[in-house]
């Protein structure tokens, strides 16, 4: 029995409606408790605020393409070099850290648990030994399906339980948690070097649109009752008008789900411009959120862009060869058969471009206009707006208009002709911010009742102690002390375990992964069909046999189990 | 006993479809895998290395596995600079392990990349890498150059499995409906059955390369009438068979990572398949030799920050390939120690760098006796990783598939080995457990 | 005469790699492919034997005559013979100058070296086990 005690902690939890008490919080064995018994550890908070551990639902720290994004910049790798630390593994890199780069310097900002924003079914194997080596936090995987055949013949047969069969199954082979749809059906059209430029066009060779591969697999994902909704990076990403795209596709979805979002829309920022070229690019901000404000069923992440150099990486191998033909940079493209696509390059954002300064804008425009804080995530997209490190400086962002102000007076002149930026008043607040940073998360991730995101008796104690008092402080005007407070916690705990104490890994752990394993409506047996057997034996360059992904990967793997209603038509 | 599926642990291309026929404990059949692959399997159990064996005077020992490992670790923890080389043939587990080991020691690991396609990673870390899985290849390729590879001789399957020959979705009849091309400075056996063959002077690849790109951009008019003993007809009808592809897929081998601009040629080739994307599909690979060579990439990568010659001597992780290579520091004579896992540079090394593995304690990991042993002072055998051992290999696509243990002769895995040392090490040099 | 040696990969290397002290893989990877008008030139046919200078060493290898082999240059299967006479240089690289040895090859009468023996000329201990 192994208890620990935290004394005068300054807790805000938006899921049980703490705003801010000081109070004790008990751990017993990982998990908070009412009280502890016999000889419990003591901390001494001392006021300090204390929210659930950080829970990012959407980054980019493991697999195949962010393995790519290193080893192909070893100038990235030299640039954020440490050495060993106590127990801590020398680190390599800035914008893609290596494995324990990024997980002793998540750690050290409070986060404790981590959703790979995209994980290639074929590749998984790749995705779980990097999260073995990603040892602070749980891991979980958004497993890619925009590209993916067998998904694609359900979606023309307008076959829901098939699609729903195998995305069950897929999810159960490769230890994957949820669905991610990015570019769908641009990614399929990459095979041969297209892309798609709207939601209505065919996807060639298939005769199915964007609209119906998403349409499809929301229905799907809601008759599997999967705890996340669909996650999705709409089509057109980066091009100046692609609102529209956006706004069509918000109108996709109807309220499937009680206990969470209906549709995921990732790093929005991406997706939010209006004007029609380069020369008019312009904000739309308002007429996005506009519409979320008004359809409870949508969240979204922001995918702020920060300035400075970073690496851009994503399965939207199409977008990422258009950022080539922009910028000349060195350019790497990665297609997965049957399933995906992927690209990655580096970028600059430059506060001296007029559009870098707009879509750095528009990320807090998103924020700040949408009215309820629970459809909103804190995200860069890491690494493709800038590197996670920086989202202390976008809480100080969001907290203070001061912030704002300062920093567009550093940005390009016209920003604010061409967004909303400098009209908004609004300053998120600590539970906002907490809610965008672990609680809205854990929600929008159906993982609440895990016992993630909140500070619950029964919760798992997670817990980030930040060295702030937040009576005793005003972030409108002291948002500097805004940033150095999130960026370093006095602790962060993981399962009732002091991991982090004062931006040093003080202990070794073991991480878990978690992931889904949902019964196939209607008792399909996805395996035994002659069509989806034919992928492997004449399609695939891998045997069906040796394609899923095998326990000893997920040694400490949580399987999520759920229940599939019978689905009526 | 049958066993399907099985995984092969010879090259680059890591078949998953052998059929194996394993009698009495012993492999007796093999089917699906090539001339390669076959003689891994039915010739492994005769050439097997019985036991640790240590040099003693002008011959040799038969020493025990304790003995070995305690002899490793001393001649670890002593060294103040101790090359960890080799890693190609063994699982990416044992690879993390040797990272670690690397780091804890501050010495050197590298991998048999620095004298394969470690110049491909310097070429990708100048201008990225267009590339993508195999499967793409096969389904939708059809126009296939092998550059400077002769895949008939050093991957017998490549072009059954993934390319001239392979089932293709979007192409019906694969064999008539794809082209092939090879480029090369002799005619091979591949060359023989080329759609067309280019064939070109020794050292000879970047000025081809520079040509054809100069010809997509639209700029054939200052192409001389031979480059590098191509004519310029050919040059261009190459250059149009590359713009009229649908799907374009180039692989190349160590006829472009070990002539003349070494790095620069590749760079060449990938800056060409950069380009002739603005215009159709293409993709490029590189050949990889080793079952999982690029394992050890992805590995280190991930661990320390770089692909292969990571230097820990400074105590963060350092790379400077002609610096941190394995080849150079033999070659300086740098290296005060050396553990060689699952590779032979006795073989495949320049003359120097054995002279000096000769000189220095040297621990060879190698199931069979090699080139290697002769300048080793003690050698390990371990099992034999797809044979009496599994573990993850990464193929040349970056595809990873999970080998399979088949059968168990009594030996430890170079995983278990490793770990071994790995601890002993730890509590020798005070090394903290961060591990969980 | 002088040649630049070419070494790679091929089938009979590839199928003994891992028995390299054996008399199948000591045939093949010290068998020098030229073409026949050096060897006519040379004065020899295959199956006979030359000496290849290189590097300051020189070494003795057996000869098979090869018509798809350049005038002017030969090859060596990548091996223990072909690395005897490349040299430890790598041009900052880290990837030595396999393909393109610069050597002087004469007419030889001595036997090929087993690969035990070669190692002991550098200073190793074969072993015969």
């Amino acid at each position: 029995m192994r208890e620990l005690l935290i004394k005068n902690a300054y807790v805000i939890d938006p899921v049980q409606g703490i705003h801010g008490d000081v109070m004790d919080l008990s751990i017993r064995d990982g998990r908070i408790v009412d009280k502890v018994r016999g000889n419990a550890e003591i901390i001494n908070a001392g006021g300090n605020l204390t929210l659930a551990g950080g829970v990012d639902s959407h980054t980019h720290v493991c697999g195949t393409k962010v393995n790519f994004g290193r080893y192909m910049s070893p100038e990235d790798m030299r640039a954020g070099r440490t050495p060993r630390r106590g127990k801590m593994y020398p680190t390599s890199g800035y914008t893609v850290p290596t494995t324990y780069g990024n997980s002793y310097r998540y750690s050290r900002m409070g986060y404790t648990t981590l959703l790979e924003g995209a994980m290639a079914p074929m590749e998984a194997r790749h995705t779980h030994e990097e999260f073995s080596a990603t040892p602070m936090q749980d891991m979980l995987a958004n497993t890619l399906f925009d590209g993916n055949w067998n998904l694609y013949e359900a979606v023309a047969d307008k076959d829901i339980p098939q699609a729903a069969a195998v995305i069950s199954w897929t999810l159960r082979a490769v230890k994957g948690f949820g669905i991610k749809l990015t570019n769908p059906g641009g990614t399929e059209a990459w095979g041969f070097g297209d892309d798609l430029s709207g939601i209505d066009e065919e996807v060639p060779n298939w005769g199915i649109t964007p609209r119906e591969i998403i349409t499809t697999s929301i229905e799907a994902c809601e008759m599997l009752h999967l705890p996340h909704s669909v996650h999705l990076h709409c089509n057109n990403l980066g091009m100046p008008g692609n609102f529209k795209t956006t706004l069509q596709t918000l109108d996709i979805p109807r309220d499937m789900n009680p206990d969470r979002q209906t549709l995921y829309l990732t790093h929005l920022q991406f997706h939010s411009y209006g004007g029609t070229t380069w020369g008019s690019f312009k904000s739309e901000a308002p007429a996005i959120t506009n519409v979320i404000n008004n359809k409870p069923h949508i969240a979204f992440d922001m995918g702020q862009v920060m300035f400075g150099r970073t690496m851009t990486m994503t399965a939207d191998g199409p977008m990422e060869f258009r950022l080539y033909t922009l910028h000349h940079n060195k350019w790497s493209n990665h297609d997965v058969e049957l399933e995906t696509g992927s690209g990655v390059i580096p970028v600059y954002y430059d506060r001296k471009s007029l559009v870098n300064s707009v879509m750095w804008a528009i990320g807090l425009e998103l924020a700040l206009l949408t009215k309820n804080p629970w459809q909103v995530m804190l995200t860069t997209d890491n690494p493709n707006g800038g590197p996670f490190v920086k989202y202390p400086e976008i809480i100080a962002l969001l907290m203070s208009q001061k912030c704002r102000e300062a920093e567009l007076a550093t940005v390009h002149k016209k920003t604010t002709e061409r967004s909303s930026l400098g009209t908004i008043d609004r300053e998120l607040n600590f539970e906002e911010i907490a809610v965008m940073t672990r609680a809205g998360q854990a929600k929008a991730l159906g993982l609440l009742n895990h016992g993630k995101g909140h500070v619950s008796e029964g919760a798992e104690a997670d817990i980030a102690i930040y060295p702030i008092k937040p009576d005793h402080i005003d972030p409108s005007i002291q948002y500097d002390d805004i940033i150095s407070a999130f960026q370093q916690s006095l602790y962060t705990l993981k399962d009732g375990i002091i991991v982090t104490r004062d931006g040093e890994v003080v202990t070794g752990l073991p991480n878990r992964t978690l992931w889904v394993d949902v019964p196939e409506p209607d008792g399909i047996d996805i395996s035994k069909s002659p069509r989806f057997v034919e992928k492997f034996t004449r399609f695939y360059s891998m045997e069906l046999e040796n394609y899923p992904v095998q326990n000893e990967y997920v040694k400490r793997g949580v399987a999520l189990k759920g229940k599939c209603e019978n689905y009526i038509q | 006993m049958q066993v399907k599926n099985a995984i092969c642990p010879f090259c680059g291309c890591l078949c998953d479809d052998i059929a194996l026929e394993i009698e009495n404990g012993v492999i007796t059949g093999v089917e699906n895998a090539c001339t390669l692959g076959a003689h891994k399997f039915l010739e492994d159990r005769d050439f097997r290395l019985k036991s640790p064996i240590m040099r003693d005077g002008n011959g040799w020992k038969d020493i025990s596995y304790d003995e070995a490992i305690e002899y490793t670790v001393g001649v670890l923890a002593d060294a103040d600079r101790p090359l960890l080389y080799g890693w190609s043939s063994s699982a990416t587990e044992t690879q993390a392990l040797g990272a670690h080991i690397a780091e804890l020691i501050s010495g050197v690991i590298d991998s048999t990349s620095t004298v394969c396609h470690g110049p491909s990673i310097l070429a990708i870390q100048e201008v990225g890498h267009p590339g993508c899985t195999l499967g793409q290849v096969k389904n939708r390729a059809d126009t296939i150059i092998y550059w400077g590879a002769n895949p008939i001789e050093a991957h017998p399957r490549h072009m059954s499995r993934y390319t001239t020959h392979a089932d293709a979705f979007f192409i019906q009849n694969s064999f008539r409906g794809r082209k092939v091309i090879v480029v090369d400075v002799r005619k091979t056996p591949t060359a023989e059955i080329a759609d067309e063959f280019v064939k070109i002077e020794q050292g000879g690849d970047y000025a081809v390369l520079s040509a054809l790109r100069a010809i997509v951009r639209g700029k054939t008019d200052v192409i001389p009438d031979m480059v590098a003993g191509v004519p310029k007809t050919q040059l261009i009808h190459i250059a149009e068979m590359c713009k009229e592809a649908k799907f374009g897929a180039i692989f190349f081998g160590l006829g472009v990572t070990m002539t003349g601009g070494k790095y620069k040629n590749i760079r060449n080739a990938i800056e060409f398949v950069s380009e002739l994307n603005r215009h159709t599909k293409w993709t490029i690979t590189p050949m990889r030799g080793h079952w999982n060579v690029y394992g050890s990439n992805e590995v280190f990568t991930w661990i320390t920050g770089y692909p292969f010659g990571v230097d820990y001597s400074r105590g963060i992780a350092f790379y400077n390939p002609g610096e941190t290579t394995a080849v150079d520091i033999l070659a300086r004579g740098e290296a005060d120690a050396a553990v060689i896992v699952g590779s032979d540079p006795g073989a495949h090394f320049p003359r120097i760098c054995n002279e000096h593995l000769a000189k220095i304690p040297t621990i060879l990991f190698d199931p069979y006796p090699s080139a290697t042993t002769h300048v080793s002072t003690v050698q390990i055998p371990s099992a034999v990783n797809g044979i009496d051992a599994d573990g993850t290999a990464y193929r040349m696509d970056g595809i990873p598939i999970k080998t399979k243990k088949v059968i168990d002769f009594g030996y430890p895995t170079d995983t278990t080995l490793f770990e071994t040392i790995y601890q002993k090490i730890k509590q020798v040099k005070g090394g903290v457990d961060i591990d969980a | 005469m002088r040649f630049i040696i070419n070494t790679g990969r091929t089938v009979g290397q590839g199928s003994h790699v891992d028995r390299k002290n054996s008399p199948e893989y000591i045939n093949e990877a010290s068998l020098i492919r030229m073409n026949p008008v050096d060897l006519m030139k040379l004065g020899i046919e295959g199956g006979e034997y030359v000496r290849a200078h290189a590097d300051g060493v020189s070494l003795t290898l057996r000869v098979l005559e090869d018509g798809t082999i350049e005038e002017g240059t030969a090859f060596l299967p990548l091996g223990p013979y072909a690395n005897y006479l490349v040299s430890g240089g790598t041009h900052s690289t880290g990837m030595p100058d396999f393909k393109q040895i610069n050597a002087d090859i004469e007419p030889d009468d001595q036997k090929v070296l087993p690969v035990s023996e070669l190692m002991r000329l550098l200073g190793g201990v074969p072993y015969a086990g």
